[in-house]
């Protein structure tokens, strides 16, 4: 038996109308647990939950919003009697590849307010529930929060902040008998990673990683891995798996991987190009 | 002669009415450089820029908030020439031990704020300077950026972060010639490690064998600052040995993290801090309700 039986249990996931979040919730459910799926888009919610089927409910709410989220939990509890488990799975990666320095200022922060500030809203509206029902918690981080950051710096950013929240969160709740798991997938083939690769300028990424990391795993993979992370209460989920082995190495490979990208031509061309990019954008956009 | 020279230079630190952005200031003014004293403080920056000396002045600023930090940087540059060098240091630290679950939603927030997207205004209100005058950035995290965040999560949180945003800064900055060092350090004996000493008393002890809860001088971290900007190091570690603890963070941290959750200590802690949370918001309610 899994240390955590998902059967008859009540999981809340944001960001679950697709992708990732979609089917993390419809395999909870194919083990017997009901699940609430929550989206920003009330439509995409409801449709998202009658594909899942019975025992799934659609909610829409925008994890930005603290009262939001703690009403989708209060609705989630008022339908199926409880909460046993949070995903706090919502996020969006930057609309352009672009340097601090050229970015919109509301463009960046924003990334952090529905990455992070996103899910410290989920996590704590949940909370209550979780701990008193000794559930399980996961809040997605990504390989981003030990990669660098450089021309998306508003994500990785929020990742690496999402995992030290995960981790306190755990130390805090195992005394009660509750857990918490921290996420981290690589290429996921979802909506949002095939919006980032169509970019201008996304390219150079692909040319200097080797092959093997730019290969995209399926969202039901990544779901699965969810699933099988929460029914061991798994401290780290990582798929594709050997994403491991480079978190582990992450303390001594970064100060080297980052110290060669700095003499990368390849990459300052690729930098030079992102702010010449948004200068031309800031020129058009005046001009019109 | 270092790779970077201060002689000559302009450099805007916030949080620097005390502690190690003080010492920063004071270091890198001793050095030759023009200094911004930035405080929250209007008395406190001031009086901290007179002490440190003639090409001095103090800006009163909340880093959280977008348009003043802008100005600051619009009065240094009016006042010095221009700006070279921006030391990201203002932060803050909750009041007392709390857990995700116990902490209020303010004091977790405001922290964050503070810590992370001040770090990022500041930084941004500086860039245009530090690209022309191919300067360096340093933003202050934290061994907290890698250590477990146990009661101290929106510190933990936010300085994770800044390490974050450091280390792409620097990525973007080097092939425009500027550069940019992530600050980590440990217990400097500051007003705000003080204060969380004071407040949470032998907690925050706990878990930590002695060597980690021994703390460094402020003028010892601000020295460390200097010779980071001066070689524009990547990374700055003060205590040094914080450095083998970092690269070593990818093995250890599941190791720690997992020892935490069967020590009989760190499990007792955690009930008493969340049984003074509800104590505390049962508290509040009756007093609303009174």
């Amino acid at each position: 038996m899994p240390a955590f039986d998902l059967n008859g249990k009540v999981a809340l996931v944001t960001g679950a109308a697709r992708g990732i979040g979609f089917e993390t919730a419809r395999q909870m459910h194919l083990r017997g647990a009901s699940v609430a799926v929550v989206d920003l888009d009330a439509e995409e919610a409801r449709e998202a939950a009658e594909r899942i089927g019975e025992r799934a409910i659609g909610i829409a709410g925008d994890v930005t919003d603290a009262g939001a989220m703690r009403t989708a939990v209060a609705e989630t509890v008022e339908r199926f009697g409880g909460l046993d488990l949070a995903m706090a799975n919502a996020g969006l990666a930057p609309p352009s590849m672009s340097t601090m320095r050229s970015v919109s200022s509301e463009e960046w922060e924003r990334v952090i307010e529905v990455n992070l500030l996103g899910v410290w809203h989920t996590v704590r509206a949940a909370l209550p529930q979780v701990t008193e029902r000794k559930g399980h918690i996961v809040v997605v981080a990504s390989v981003a929060a030990f990669a660098n950051g450089m021309l998306a710096s508003s994500y990785m950013t929020s990742k690496a902040a999402v995992e030290q929240m995960g981790r306190a969160l755990r130390t805090e709740l195992t005394p009660f008998g509750a857990s918490a798991s921290v996420a981290y997938f690589g290429w996921v083939d979802t909506r949002m990673v095939q919006e980032t690769f169509a970019q201008p300028g996304a390219g150079t990424l692909e040319k200097i990683a080797p092959a093997f990391m730019m290969k995209r795993i399926t969202p039901a993979a990544a779901g699965a891995a969810v699933v099988k992370g929460i029914e061991e209460r798994a401290p780290r989920i990582f798929a594709p798996r050997w994403w491991r082995y480079l978190s582990a190495l992450r303390g001594l490979l970064n100060p080297l991987l980052d110290r060669q990208s700095e003499r990368d031509p390849r990459i300052a061309a690729a930098i030079r190009e992102a702010e010449q990019r948004s200068a031309g954008e800031r020129d058009s956009a005046a001009a019109s | 002669m270092p790779l970077y020279d201060l002689n000559g230079k302009v450099a805007l630190v916030t949080g620097a009415a005390r502690g190690i952005g003080f010492e920063t200031a004071r270091q890198m003014h001793l050095r030759g450089a023009s200094v911004a004293v930035v405080d929250i403080d209007a008395e406190e920056a001031r009086e901290a820029a007179e002490r440190i000396g003639p090409r001095a002045i103090g800006i009163a600023t909340d880093v959280a908030d977008h348009t003043a930090v802008m100005q600051a940087v619009a009065e240094t540059v009016e006042r010095f020439g221009g700006l070279d060098v921006v030391v990201a240091n203002a932060g803050i630290a909750q009041k007392r031990m709390a857990t995700v679950r116990g902490i209020g939603t303010e004091e977790w927030e405001r922290v964050f704020e503070v810590d992370m997207l001040g770090v990022w205004r500041t930084v941004r209100a500086a860039l245009p300077q530090i690209v022309e005058r191919q300067g360096h950035v340093v933003v202050t995290s934290s061994v907290y950026a890698f250590v477990n965040g146990v009661f101290n999560s929106p510190y933990a949180v936010a300085k994770s972060g800044v390490e974050s945003l450091g280390r792409a800064l620097r990525a973007e900055l080097m092939p425009l010639g500027a550069s940019a060092s992530v600050a980590y350090f440990g217990w400097v004996d500051t007003k705000l490690v003080q204060d969380a000493f004071e407040t949470n008393g032998d907690r925050m002890q706990q878990n930590l064998p002695d060597f980690l809860s021994k703390r460094i001088t402020p003028a010892e971290a601000g020295a460390a600052v200097v010779r980071g900007v001066e070689e524009r190091a990547p990374r700055i570690f003060a205590p040094k040995w914080w450095r083998y603890v970092s690269a070593l963070r990818g093995i250890i941290n599941p190791l720690l993290d997992r020892r935490f959750e069967s020590d009989a200590e760190m499990t007792r802690t955690v009930r008493e801090i969340e049984a003074e949370a509800d104590e505390q918001g049962t508290a509040a309610v009756a007093a609303v309700t009174r």
